[in-house]
């Protein structure tokens, strides 16, 4: 293939072709633009389909998300002044299900401004930008629990995986009702039912950990049962989410 | 090119909202009429891949469009009925994401956001929150949006409810210079605006189709069931609770009214030639 290039480039490279005028060159490329105007490539790669999305995602978002990594590096220092430990873990298990709470304003804004019929007939539909949306602020999530995860245990001298095992379980929980309280949510058009529900609950799991002091009355495998469980139905229910969009919002919603 | 509905039926729960609805749609304006709940609405979600039908299927070009997914809807430009905006959308903006959404790159889509918003008279707008527009702009910000990707099958649900006289001029003269080769379906209570743009209409009641054809074959219907009679005082009143009144006005003291029935109204009455709206009324007027 290379060499019949250069071959043909070679015989080419023999013939002179008188240069074409000013005025004729740029005819052409007019008419090429008009084609393309009336044509045009339909057509984006996944990632710039991705930064689209996470240019329109709210910055409050970030903003709450940044205020949350803050307060738990503030507990976490706390924690050095030998302050009671369970009770700084217990804040920090709440400032997590918190963050799970947060992005869910964010996934299901299509359906509080009413954009979803819109967008649901646009080649990349309600459910990609769904699982895109979704993805993005999942990642993002998982990072910040990590960050958080490592600190702890970094302060606490627990092994990280013990520590993460503390603070994913009450993350999924949170995300399990939320996607619970999404689906009312659609039904009204509107996001209120959110944060109820999910304040309401990450205010409970704050006062079982403190009044049952669960750290200690759960053994280790019983958390990992918990956690895994969770996982396992956590995607369940975004996997769930997102084919309920292909139905048509309409659908999900009746 | 071609766009086929076979036996497309629609429920929400035990309610049908569609009934077996069989149309074929080629290039042309297409106006759909219908009473406020016929299924106009879900009609066009259906054919946008918005919704899935019950049963039935709509084809383009023979092939499903629940197969051809993406490839489909590329090819098609959807004004709902109602829409909203993320908060803090400009004009722009929200022209921007949606190119954005149809898979147009950045360049384009830029510079056939502002050809559009030029061409719908929102230019001087463009950099404004959406929020602060008036219905009739909102209105005409949608109709741009479904142009972005140059369709060739554009559908609109109402897109002249909230456009002042003027602007829904511009409109029908833009959408002719659109259509050509295109499929456009739009559906109006404003029957003068089917009238002026359609090529065909379409009536539905109660989620089925009851017919569909060019204005002046659809009319043959009620030929010779259209009346003006001219009465006065009590008799007016008589024919008004009998009889379907598209109009009333007065002339030197009597009242001159138009009737649709397939019955002569009254001795007096002359037939008159029948327009659409006339033909509105006698599919609907009874049912009120
Ligand atoms: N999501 C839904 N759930 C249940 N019923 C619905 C739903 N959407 C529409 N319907 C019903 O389906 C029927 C058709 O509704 P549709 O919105 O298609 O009417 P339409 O012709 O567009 O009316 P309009 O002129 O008022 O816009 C109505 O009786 C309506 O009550
Ligand atoms: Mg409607």
């Amino acid at each position: 293939m290379r060499n019949q290039d250069r071959y043909l480039k070679k015989i080419l490279g023999t013939y002179a072709v008188a240069p074409a005028g000013e005025a004729n060159m740029q005819k052409t490329i007019s008419a090429g633009e008009q084609l393309l105007m009336q044509n045009p490539p339909q057509e984006l790669r996944w990632y710039r389909r991705i930064v689209n999305q996470f240019r329109y995602i709210s910055p409050l978002l970030w903003l709450s998300q940044l205020l949350a990594v803050g307060l738990c590096m503030l507990l976490i220092h706390r924690m050095g002044n030998d302050a009671d430990m369970t009770a700084v873990l217990s804040a920090i298990s709440f400032i997590v299900a918190l963050l799970g709470v947060i992005g869910f304003p964010e996934v299901c804004k299509s359906f509080s401004c009413q954009m979803w019929e819109l967008e649901q007939s646009c080649k990349y539909n309600l459910r990609q930008i769904t699982a895109i949306r979704l993805s993005i602020i999942g990642t993002i999530d998982l990072i910040v629990l990590l960050t958080i995860t490592l600190f702890t245990s970094l302060q606490t001298k627990l092994p990280a995986w013990e520590m993460a095992l503390y603070l994913f379980v009450p993350f999924n929980l949170a995300c399990i009702v939320s996607f619970f309280a999404a689906s009312l949510a659609r039904n009204r058009n509107s996001a209120l039912p959110l944060f109820p529900a999910g304040f309401g609950f990450a205010f409970l799991m704050l006062l079982c950990i403190n009044r049952f002091s669960l750290y200690q009355s759960i053994s280790i495998p019983v958390w990992l049962i918990l956690c895994f469980g969770t996982f396992v139905i956590l995607i369940w229910k975004t996997a769930q989410f997102i084919k309920g969009m292909d139905e048509g919002g309409l659908t999900v919603c009746n | 090119m071609q766009l086929t509905l076979d036996r497309l039926t629609k429920q929400y729960g035990d309610k049908t909202a569609l009934d077996r609805i069989d149309a074929v749609f080629r290039p042309g304006i297409y106006g759909l009429l219908g009473a406020n709940g016929a299924g106009k609405t879900t009609l066009m979600r259906l054919v946008c891949d918005i919704l899935k039908p019950t049963s039935g299927e709509v084809a383009f070009n023979g092939t499903n469009i629940r197969d051809l997914g993406e490839r489909y809807r590329s090819v098609i430009g959807y004004l709902p009925q109602d829409f909203g905006y993320y908060p803090n959308f400009t004009a722009m903006n929200f022209l921007l994401y949606m190119a954005s959404l149809k898979g147009l790159n950045a360049g384009y889509a830029k510079k056939k956001s502002l050809e559009l918003l030029e061409t719908f008279g929102l230019f001087a707008v463009k950099d404004k929150k959406i929020k602060t527009f008036s219905g009739g702009m909102k209105r005409r910000l949608g109709i741009a949006q479904t142009l972005l990707n140059n369709p060739q099958i554009l559908i609109l649900d109402e897109p002249t409810a909230g456009l002042d006289p003027k602007e829904r001029v511009k409109f029908r003269s833009l959408l002719r210079s659109f259509a050509e080769d295109k499929i456009v379906i739009l559906s109006t209570h404003i029957v003068t605006d089917v009238e002026y743009i359609a090529d065909e209409i379409l009536v539905i009641k109660g989620g089925t189709l009851l017919k569909k054809g060019a204005e002046s074959t659809i009319l043959q219907e009620i030929a010779g069931k259209v009346w003006e009679c001219r009465a006065a005082g009590q008799e007016a009143e008589r024919l008004e609770t009998r009889f379907a009144v598209c109009s009333r006005k007065r002339e030197n003291g009597e009242a001159v009214l138009r009737i649709v029935s397939d019955e002569k109204p009254c001795a007096a009455a002359v037939s008159a030639a029948p327009c659409l709206e006339d033909l509105y009324l006698y599919y609907f007027q009874r049912e009120v």
